[in-house]
């Protein structure tokens, strides 16, 4: 079996309701280890929330998400260790450099080489530049690479990103994609976005969450010709 | 163990580093509390029959207001920016975030007490600067920070948090604050004589218990 056939994630029958809303409808969703799934539909469709559900953040109305065959939200501390999660907060104290904040949060992950394991970090997402800088003064994609950073400092095998690329420059965009498309190839990613353009090349396959909890789960390349009919049409 | 530890220390080292830095707390606490003493000492008349009652119970009811706006910041800190999210997305377990963050709120509790006693001591000229004084102070303020922190996750994730906490908090840690005047003005009147350490007995056994409850009683109030 290859590392694309092993069951990662499981979401059974996941149902998110948020008085009146239903974010989230009886959902059944594998993921495969190494899969890159690019999750897209339109604002309220409930991509943030599943991706907050998958990560343990957020507890399902019903149904279970499993990890490994672990319920997430009975997940060890290793199991936790898998994951690393950027949601639209980058999760940073204002008041830390951008060091402190990831030898904060590196140490509770158990990192032992902090320091060693930041430098690389820095080096590879290319923010040395922003490190003894309060994050409270950091411009909002700066913030965003910083909390990138946060997510993947302990070299999780899943990550989760829900809209990475709001907020970043045309350059920062290039250099995301191809830190996620080289340096982090072997990693189960799952990212959200309104800019499918950029985030396709990375995808092994799409799910699409509709307003109306319909979704479909295809490869890009079927999913690139219902683009591309769409637009014909 | 040490890493259970280290979770626990690295949680509130972080606390007391953005305190130090930012100052937004202890600051205006500490001014707070002054202004309660000063004007407390002024405006109620100090009898030899009433002074240690008197004194003990403006001392600790300025504790409590200290302890209310301890948790309320640093349940500020977690909620804005970043909620606890920013801690359970941690491989750590609930009850050492707990822990941490119940340590960080003792911390500042006990810097801000360790201006208060002296100036108290001056003010109502009463001896406070003895053991006793100080084991009660300690075990006392341990259950206050705990509840404390229980109420503050309790009512981060809630739409009417700054409502929701005093609600929950005053009335939690009443029977506390009455314990520690009632131990205060044993511990202050020199023929109570060694009965004191039973009475703070049964204080810090209070303390632990709310401790202890607290820690288990966390794990379900971050969950959303």
């Amino acid at each position: 079996m290859s590392k694309f056939e092993t069951p990662l994630i499981e979401c059974s029958n996941i149902s998110k309701f948020y008085a009146p809303e239903r974010a989230l409808d009886h959902l059944n969703l594998t993921i495969t280890a190494g899969e890159h799934l690019l999750i897209v539909g339109p604002n309220g469709s409930g991509k943030s929330t599943l991706i907050n559900i998958i990560g343990g953040l957020i507890r399902p109305t019903k149904g279970t998400v499993h990890i490994n065959g672990v319920n997430i939200h009975k997940a060890s501390p290793e199991t936790r260790n898998s994951i690393g999660i950027q949601t639209h907060n980058p999760f940073l104290y204002d008041d830390l450099t951008g060091k402190e904040n990831l030898i904060f949060f590196g140490k509770l992950f158990g990192i032992p080489d902090i320091q060693s394991k930041i430098a690389e970090t820095a080096s590879l997402l290319k923010i040395n530049h922003i490190l003894d800088r309060r994050a409270a003064s950091l411009s909002h994609g700066n913030r965003k690479r910083l909390g990138f950073a946060r997510t993947i400092l302990h070299n999780p095998d899943i990550i989760l990103l829900d809209e990475p690329d709001s907020g970043l420059d045309s350059d920062s965009l290039i250099d995301l994609r191809e830190t996620l498309a080289k340096e982090l190839d072997n990693k189960t990613i799952l990212l959200t976005t309104h800019n499918v353009n950029w985030a396709l090349p990375l995808a092994t396959s799409i799910l699409v969450l509709g307003n109306h909890n319909q979704t479909i789960k295809m490869p890009p390349a079927e999913y690139a010709s219902l683009q591309d009919t769409k637009q014909k049409l | 163990m040490k890493t259970y530890l280290t979770q626990i220390w690295t949680i509130s080292s972080k606390d007391i580093r953005l305190e130090i830095r930012t100052r937004q707390m202890t600051v205006s606490i500490i001014v707070i509390v002054i202004a309660l003493l000063i004007v407390t000492n002024l405006a109620i008349p100090n009898s030899a029959d009433t002074m240690f009652a008197t004194s003990a119970t403006v001392i600790w009811l300025c504790i409590l207001i200290a302890s209310f706006l301890v948790v309320m910041r640093n349940l500020v800190i977690e909620y804005d920016p970043i909620g606890f999210h920013g801690l359970i997305i941690c491989p750590v377990p609930r009850d050492a975030i707990y822990l941490g963050k119940a340590l960080s709120n003792l911390i500042f509790l006990l810097a801000i007490e360790a201006i208060l006693f002296p100036l108290s001591s001056i003010l109502f000229n009463i001896p406070l600067l003895t053991l006793t004084v100080a084991v009660i102070t300690v075990s006392a303020t341990l259950g206050i920070a705990a509840a404390g922190t229980l109420f503050a996750a309790m009512s981060v994730n809630t739409k009417a948090r700054e409502i929701m906490l005093p609600v929950l908090f005053f009335p939690a840690v009443i029977p506390i604050a009455l314990t520690a005047i009632e131990t205060t003005q044993h511990a202050l009147q020199t023929n109570y004589g060694s009965a004191i350490w039973q009475d703070i007995g049964v204080l810090l056994t209070l303390s632990i218990a709310i401790t202890t409850t607290s820690a288990i009683l966390f794990t379900f109030a971050i969950d959303e």
